[in-house]
């Protein structure tokens, strides 16, 4: 019972909550609800859970209040539960240090997912310091030592740019990355406030390593809020 | 009674030209009258001095009716009673006013001819008023003419225009304040320097003081005096609307004529205006209903189709809560398998509706618009029809080139996903691996980008096409549940493309199939090629 994965779920519609937590239940996580955010602070300090489900629409707390006072002291994963059309609050919340966000609504395998992915970054961080040298997914791999990327055995020639984005977003794989915090990485803190650059070098990247830029497998837009390497 | 030839030249010479005409007809009728009275006298012996008065004041009459003004006549009528006393009264060929009798004759053959040609004057006047009458009204019905062909602001500039050029000057028309950077501006027959006269600064100002003060102003006028034009403000009844004004660059003055023209031009142009005003708002409230109209039909069209899922929800959940244990495995998960799907349905209902908020919440039907990848766009719509059907084929295809597109993406998006959800739904193919896959192809035409998506299923009914997009009414809604919420999708499409500023359609092309296909207008600065 101890070594189970605990998740803490803040939600302040009971329905939605008791569903998740039965979702959950059954795959062998262990839950903590609650409705309110001044609730959820002293409920992670207290359970220390390994995941956070943040509703951004809380009764009593801005979640993303919320969010601002937990990353003032934990690293604890946060995965924000927004609805759609509001990409500017998903894109507020990722800024904050949310670890991703899922959209209502939503199904169970893709919230399962989620979690999965938090979790798992979560134990690389705290693992081991290095990171590794290879990603691979599906037919696509990057060595980040010798900066090759190959896709279905063929190696890719990206420039000096594209590398970089898609190093960046492989290390970060299964998680969002937004404009600005790519723009940022990328090309330092001082850069045009433009994403427009961004996004002809992701129509470029695309090109280069998608079958059809159309239906890509690898790196997915979220539309309004950034770009997602996949991760299998 | 003759005039001295020099007296004839030195009246040429100074009189104006008007006279010349007139001095030389006077004097040729009452020639004329005197030569014939002189012959008459000779051959009739009973003619008397009556005869010859009679005769006289037909010439004089004559001579009213065939000059200008009173002089002429007047003068004919002190002439004829000269001549009448010169010639036919005792002592001939002298004047004589003193014998008895004669002085009263000749007074009231005087005041006869006088009044006569005072009446022959005032009655021509008359005449000639009511042609200038007639002539205004006739002007004036020819303005209002065009003006009431006129519909819109442009057309009753033109109109306007059209009007002004009669007056053969260079024209210009202010269709809003003239001391606004944005105010519409059209000249007329102007050259290229009088062009520039027409819209210098100065002018501007002038046309601008003339609208601030909603009177007359410019050449000719007490106020802007160095203006070279002549502004009439067109005035309603809240305010001035417009500003005409004509070119006098070669230092004339507006007549009465003209500005008795511009006067009655301007007060038609401010009645066409008004008109054209009312009948805008009449069209806003006009639209405004309609649109109340269509919200209440979509209210009620929805109301309806969020019962029958919402029922089986019900139902289904019930069936399983009460009978718990007693039915099997199989049904269980039928009846849960329903509810999925109700709810999966009520979620993209939600959706649509949302849409239709987002493009309502401006007011004006406008969207918030940000260049976008369509290749992106496309390919989450694509991303989220996968999740939900699984099994379908598609054929997706974007073009090489990277093209950004204005857009509010959560809503060509939505487009995207309700069209490729449509020809899924009720193209009648059955869904599977063997199936013909629908196509999502984006193209670039022109400066728009054209998004089509194409099924090789049964096409869409001729019938149906002129009303397929006009929406959800509440028969079609009702007729059968296996089309519902189609309408609302497709008209929601349609609005949206419609606030973007593009166009959507549908064919069934050669081949079999429907072709739904849609344009957004690319901006040209912002796509950057490859």
């Amino acid at each position: 019972m101890a070594n189970k994965i605990t998740i803490l779920i803040v939600e302040d519609e009971r329905a939605i909550s008791h569903f998740i937590s039965t979702v959950l239940t059954s795959n062998g996580y262990r839950t903590i609800q609650t409705e309110t955010g001044r609730e959820t602070l002293s409920l992670i300090s207290s359970h220390c859970p390994d995941v956070v489900l943040l509703d951004l629409g809380l009764p009593d707390i801005d979640g993303l209040e919320v969010l601002r006072s937990v990353r003032q002291w934990s690293s604890v994963p946060i995965i924000v539960v927004s609805a759609r059309g509001y990409e500017r609050e998903k894109v507020e919340a990722l800024d904050l240090g949310a670890d991703d966000y899922i959209t209502k609504p939503f199904g169970t395998s893709e919230l399962l997912a989620r979690i999965r992915t938090a979790l798992r970054h979560n134990q690389k961080v705290a693992g081991s310091d290095a990171p590794n040298a290879c990603f691979t997914n599906g037919g696509f791999t990057i060595d980040f030592e010798k900066r090759i990327v190959t896709v279905d055995g063929e190696p890719v020639h990206l420039t000096q740019i594209e590398y970089k984005i898609v190093a960046l977003l492989s290390r970060h794989a299964g998680r969002v990355l937004t404009y600005d915090s790519i723009i940022e990485q990328i090309w330092g803190p001082y850069a045009a406030d433009d994403n427009q650059i961004l996004r002809v070098n992701m129509a470029n990247i695309r090109r280069k390593i998608e079958q059809n830029p159309a239906e890509p497998r690898y790196i997915l837009t979220e539309v309004g809020v950034g770009y997602r390497m996949t991760d299998q | 009674m003759q005039r001295p030839n020099w007296l004839r030249r030195l009246s040429q010479l100074s009189a104006p030209r008007w006279l010349r005409p007139d001095a030389v007809k006077t004097l040729a009728i009452l020639l004329a009258t005197t030569l014939s009275c002189i012959v008459l006298a000779a051959v009739i012996s009973s003619f008397d001095t009556v005869c010859l008065i009679v005769i006289y004041i037909l010439a004089v009459v004559l001579i009213s009716r065939f000059t200008n003004g009173y002089f002429w006549g007047i003068a004919a009528s002190v002439a004829g009673v000269v001549a009448v006393n010169f010639f036919f009264t005792y002592p001939y060929s002298a004047l004589d006013f003193t014998r008895a009798g004669y002085p009263f004759t000749f007074a009231s053959m005087l005041l006869v001819s006088v009044m006569t040609s005072a009446m022959t004057v005032q009655i021509k006047q008359q005449a000639r008023q009511s042609e200038e009458r007639e002539r205004h009204t006739r002007e004036l019905y020819s303005i209002s003419s065009r003006f009431l062909a006129a519909r819109g602001g442009q057309q009753i500039a033109q109109a306007a225009l059209d009007c002004l050029a009669g007056l053969s000057r260079p024209g210009i028309l202010y269709g809003g304040n003239p001391a606004q950077e944005d105010c519409p501006v059209w000249t007329r027959g102007a050259s290229s320097g009088q062009e520039l006269v027409l819209r210098s600064s100065g002018e501007r100002f002038a046309a601008g003081w003339v609208f601030a003060h909603g009177r007359p102003a410019g050449a000719g006028t007490e106020e802007c005096t160095r203006s070279a034009v002549f502004y009439q403000p067109v005035c309603a009844a809240d305010g001035v609307l417009a500003v005409i004004g004509l070119l006098y660059d070669d230092g004339g003055r507006p007549d009465a004529e003209q500005l008795g023209f511009l006067d009655s031009l301007a007060s038609q142009m401010a009645l066409a205006l008004e008109r054209q005003r009312l009948s805008e708002e009449q069209n806003a409230i006009l639209m405004e209903s309609e649109r109340e109209k269509m919200r209440s039909n979509l209210l009620r069209a929805i109301s309806h189709d969020l019962r029958t899922p919402l029922t089986s929800i019900l139902g289904a959940s019930d069936a399983i809560l009460e009978s718990s244990g007693q039915i099997d495995r199989e049904t269980h998960d039928k009846l849960v398998g329903d509810i999925r799907e109700d709810s999966q349905w009520l979620i993209r209902m939600v959706e649509n509706l949302l849409s239709v908020t987002r493009i309502s919440a401006g007011g004006t039907a406008t969207v918030r618009k940000a260049p976008e990848a369509a290749e992106e766009i496309v390919a989450e719509a694509v991303g989220r029809i996968k999740v939900r059907y699984p099994g379908q084929p598609l054929d997706v295809r974007v073009p090489d080139e990277f093209l950004l597109v204005p857009m509010d993406a959560t809503l060509i998006e939505q487009v995207l996903i309700n069209l490729v959800e449509n020809a899924i739904l009720h193209s009648g193919i059955p869904m599977g691996a063997g199936a013909p896959p629908i196509n999502v192809h984006i193209t670039r035409r022109g400066g728009d980008a054209l998004f089509e998506v194409r099924d090789y299923g049964k096409g869409v009914p001729a019938g149906m096409i002129p009303r397929l997009f006009e929406g959800y009414d509440l028969q079609q809604a009702r007729s059968s549940d296996s089309s519902r919420g189609m309408g609302i999708g497709l008209s929601i499409c349609s609005s949206i493309v419609r606030a973007h500023g593009g166009e959507i359609s549908v064919e069934n092309p050669p081949g079999g199939g429907a072709t739904f296909r849609f344009t957004l207008p690319i901006d040209e600065v912002k796509t950057i090629g490859q």
